[in-house]
């Protein structure tokens, strides 16, 4: 029953995918997405509960030492939550970007991300790992302003990839080599690590971030971004190795994420377009949560998981909102203000939402988060704390500088009023209700990501 | 009875605000008689609530009630208790909040008739209102920080209420940046706090019934902690070197300036300091920056004040002086006295500022009632300097101390080059590196 529900969560949108990448017609084309990634969310919850139920477990053939697939709590987490994301970015798609092929690339990264998520095989994780980075990188290509930006998206891919390939390589050297060569699984968790941070974008490795935001189909750079198939590495690959090989490389991998945290949330507070700010932002909220993941503690791993469901969910509620209000208004600049609240204040109102919910706002699901990371990190150092507060500050000034330059200012005559349509108000409205009653509810969210950070941490718990 | 009056004083603000955000999650707008009368009971039924709570207190002789609500979350050693504490501090506050409130939503009804932003006004005094009851009745630094992050963005929306124009929103964002310097402070305060007495709860990290009560913590604790709430309380109180904002924040509509900046949240920052009173006793160093900056402030105050050429910024550098005088009562001790201090002065600023708009109108009437022009006060104290002091003094004043041109040139412009060197650096970055064979720098336009 699980191996079938597991074959339909990753082949439901790879069909689709097939389906819409060979029709030519555009009539048609969102529902047909809609309808396949709809179905995924829903095949996805019944597999969360399934999953549940079972406790972890392996499914499919071996592919090396370890079975194709695996589930347990972390898997009945993040597979529904990235159909989510896929099924508000296909409802928010603005109409006139609509084309079989761009709905056909969703499904494409909603599938690779949901096989990602479905796997502790290194071998297949490498595969997919390549795989998941060719449509946005075939659309940056296919855009004549932004093949610069495809040149740098692919070198700073190639480097992750090749990094991950060379980190389970080594990992199975080390396997197979005499005791006591721990250098060998040094080099392998670094090798991971620097992956990782390449594709989560941390610094040093972090350019490549808000410059795919900027130039990149907003849709497409989302759901590259913010389902963090980066943090799921370190949580199924890294983290597990910890009871063998030396933390020093986590803990610098904490610092840096800490330092991207703060950089971020800074240079976003300069940005002249809204595009960059917002990839600022969400790099800001990426690395926040890696800090926790990559913490020494079950507390703080929780406390990293939330802000990454946390901050999935309402980046991708105000990356939409972005881009709807781009779709009417054109490109949104933050050198003036741009009188939009006249025009469209149901924007006005997401774009606040969702921005606010992005940097830890109460009554929202990232207050939780933020105050969960920073009550983890008490018992540490006070830097983090430190860290962590400022960037937080820092990017709630970022949110509301947007804000006021984008709704602020006078009226043009000539603009007309952007009405939201009903499945805009659908997607927006449904994120917000959902945000919001997580965040005044978070119980039932933060007791399964408990479980599954136990499950994650067993090693670790159990090291001397 | 107590926990529920306390409960409903809490509750019936936010079952308004969701009661207003409703029609707009249908796609339709609040209407001015149903805004009206959602905020008109809310309101009443809060202050009702709180006076009824008060007047139980007083009979039964019950000094301090914890109301636990449950929690936010709980995982592992770390939760967010949703507690609410009662006692002599707290329920004066609260009463004070709810009257304030409803009085100026009274006066907003009509002031603000045919305002395109009516409902958006109401909503964010509701949003502040729920705000400030937190901040004054949280039983926890967490549940106060809640609040205060409340008051923080209201406040903020508030000031660039009018958005058509450039003024408000610039300063509702310098307000805003300020708010967020001083949050980074008090949360840092609160995670010294719980780390070092074991506990965010007021009720078990201070020994004893306030204003008497004690604190176990360690002197160097205490002077960091104190410290820290010091200067939150600097920033939301508009007291130097973070005043900058203060006198700017008139921008918003007349009702909210004198509920934020004349009232109420002008005096969260006194709050915080007399909730978390035992630290101060402790952290002499604390009580000195306080008495000073207090008194500074009051001074900076008074002469920038004196220098103003409208009624609202006259107003708001009175606010800043007496909020100074409040807080250097705090630094000596004086907790009662600050305490009828900042009810005398909230009530008293509140009615002037929402008379501000007819300053004209009344002096006009008393000019006809005193039969001829009113004698010009106010000069005695100019009329002691030498006169070149008095030009430069006033220069000064208008200059209000050339404190802003300082944090301009001196830390905010430096912060802001460096911060536009790196983005520079990135966008080269990024250019050189994907630069494909026989391209040029200019191929491709920057975003």
């Amino acid at each position: 029953m699980t191996l079938a529900l597991l074959l339909l969560v990753i082949g439901l949108p790879g069909l689709g995918a097939a389906l819409l990448l060979r029709r030519s017609v555009v009539v048609g084309a969102r529902r047909i997405a809609a309808a396949v990634v709809g179905l995924d969310l829903l095949v996805s919850i019944g597999l969360s509960a399934q999953v549940l139920a079972e406790g972890p477990a392996d499914h499919g053939f071996l592919l090396g030492p370890t079975a194709l697939l695996h589930t347990d709590a972390l898997s009945a987490v993040v597979v529904p939550f990235a159909a989510l994301l896929a099924l508000l970015v296909v409802l928010a798609y603005p109409r006139f970007l609509v084309t079989p092929q761009a709905m056909g690339r969703m499904a494409l990264a909603l599938a690779a991300a949901q096989s990602i998520f479905l796997t502790a095989n290194p071998l297949l994780l490498s595969l997919l790992w390549v795989g998941a980075v060719a449509p946005p990188y075939l659309e940056l290509k296919s855009r004549p302003v932004a093949r610069r930006t495809a040149r740098v998206f692919a070198l700073y891919m190639g480097l992750s990839a090749l990094s991950l390939c060379v980190g389970f390589a080594l990992l199975a050297l080390a396997d197979l080599g005499p005791p006591g060569a721990t250098w060998i699984a040094r080099a392998a968790v670094t090798s991971l690590l620097l992956a990782v941070m390449v594709r989560k974008g941390v610094a040093p490795f972090h350019s490549w971030f808000p410059e795919v935001f900027a130039r990149g189909s907003l849709g497409g750079v989302l759901l590259l971004t913010l389902p963090q198939v980066g943090a799921y590495a370190v949580v199924r690959f890294v983290v597990p190795l910890l009871a063998d090989a030396l933390p020093i490389e986590l803990y610098v991998l904490s610092g840096l994420s800490l330092l991207t945290a703060v950089y971020g949330a800074a240079v976003g507070l300069v940005q002249r377009e809204v595009r960059p700010a917002l990839g600022y932002l969400a790099m800001s909220q990426s690395a926040l949560s890696l800090a926790g993941l990559t913490g020494s503690t079950p507390d703080l791993l929780v406390g990293g998981l939330l802000m990454w469901i946390s901050s999935g969910l309402a980046l991708t509620g105000l990356g939409l909102s972005v881009w709807m209000l781009e779709a009417r208004a054109g490109t949104l600049s933050l050198r003036q203000p741009g009188g939009h609240y006249r025009t469209a204040p149901a924007l006005a109102v997401c774009f606040l939402f969702f921005g606010l919910a992005s940097v830890g706002f109460p009554g929202t699901l990232s207050f939780v988060a933020d105050d969960l990371l920073i009550s983890a990190a008490l018992g540490r150092a006070v830097g983090p704390n430190l860290a962590l507060v400022a960037a937080s500050a820092m990017n709630a000034v970022a949110v509301l500088r947007a804000w006021f330059t984008l709704f602020g200012g006078p009226a043009s005559p000539q603009m007309s009023p952007h009405e939201l349509v009903p499945r805009e108000r659908v997607a927006a409205g449904g994120l917000i209700l959902l945000i919001v009653a997580l965040g005044l509810s978070p119980g039932p969210l933060l007791h399964l990501l408990e479980r599954a950070a136990t499950e994650l941490a067993a090693p670790l718990i159990s090291a001397p | 009875m107590i926990p529920a009056l306390i409960t409903w004083t809490v509750a019936a603000p936010a079952l308004a605000f969701v009661l207003l955000m409703l029609p707009w999650g249908v796609g339709r707008s609040a209407s001015e008689v149903y805004t009206a009368r959602v905020v008109r009971w809310a309101f009443l039924s809060s202050f009702l609530a709180a006076a009824a709570a008060l007047v139980e207190m007083l009979f039964t002789g019950v000094d301090a009630v914890v109301v636990p609500l449950g929690h936010l979350f709980s995982v592992h050693h770390h939760d967010l208790a949703l507690t609410l504490l009662v006692d002599r501090l707290s329920l004066p506050f609260a009463l004070l909040v709810t009257a304030l409130c409803g009085v100026i939503g009274s006066f907003g009804y009509r002031y603000l008739h045919r305002e395109p932003g009516y409902t958006r006004f109401f909503i964010l005094l509701l949003l502040f209102s729920l705000g400030m009851l937190a901040v004054v009745l949280g039983g926890n630094l967490g549940l106060l920080y809640a609040g205060w992050e409340l008051l923080g963005l209201s406040s903020a929306l508030l000031i660039g209420f009018f958005h058509e124009r450039a003024a408000p929103v610039k300063s509702a964002l310098r307000a805003f940046i300020t708010y967020r310097i001083c949050d980074v402070a008090l949360l840092t305060a609160a995670i010294f706090l719980h780390q070092a007495s074991g506990s965010g709860a007021f009720d078990e990290a201070y020994l004893g019934l306030w204003p008497h009560q004690t604190s176990t913590l360690s002197p160097g604790a205490a002077g960091l902690i104190g410290l820290l709430l010091v200067v939150a309380a600097l920033g939301k109180s508009g007291q130097l070197p973070f005043s900058g904002w203060l006198p700017r924040a008139m921008e918003g509509p007349t009702p909210s300036s004198a509920i934020f900046y004349g009232a109420l949240s002008i005096h969260a920052g006194a709050y915080l300091l007399l909730r978390n009173a035992p630290v101060l006793d402790a952290a002499p160093a604390a009580q000195v920056l306080l008495v000073g900056v207090g008194l500074s402030t009051a001074l900076h105050a008074t002469l920038a004040g004196r220098a103003q050429t409208d009624v609202k910024s006259q107003l708001a550098y009175a606010s800043m002086a007496q909020v100074g005088l409040i807080l250097a009562e705090i630094g000596l001790g004086l907790r009662f006295l600050a305490l009828l201090h900042v009810v005398g002065h909230a009530t008293l600023r509140s009615l002037q500022l929402l008379r501000a708009p007819s300053a004209l109108a009344d002096h006009h009437q008393q000019e006809t009632g005193a039969g001829g022009l009113l004698a010009e006060t106010g000069r005695h104290y100019e009329a002691l300097l030498p006169a070149g002091a008095r030009r430069w003094l006033y220069r000064f004043a208008m200059e209000r101390s050339y404190l802003d041109d300082a944090l301009e040139r001196f830390l905010l412009g430096p912060v802001v080059r460096g911060l536009e060197a790196a983005d520079r650096a990135e966008r080269r970055w990024i250019s050189r590196l994907g630069r494909g064979p026989g391209e040029g720098r200019g191929d491709e336009a920057e975003p």
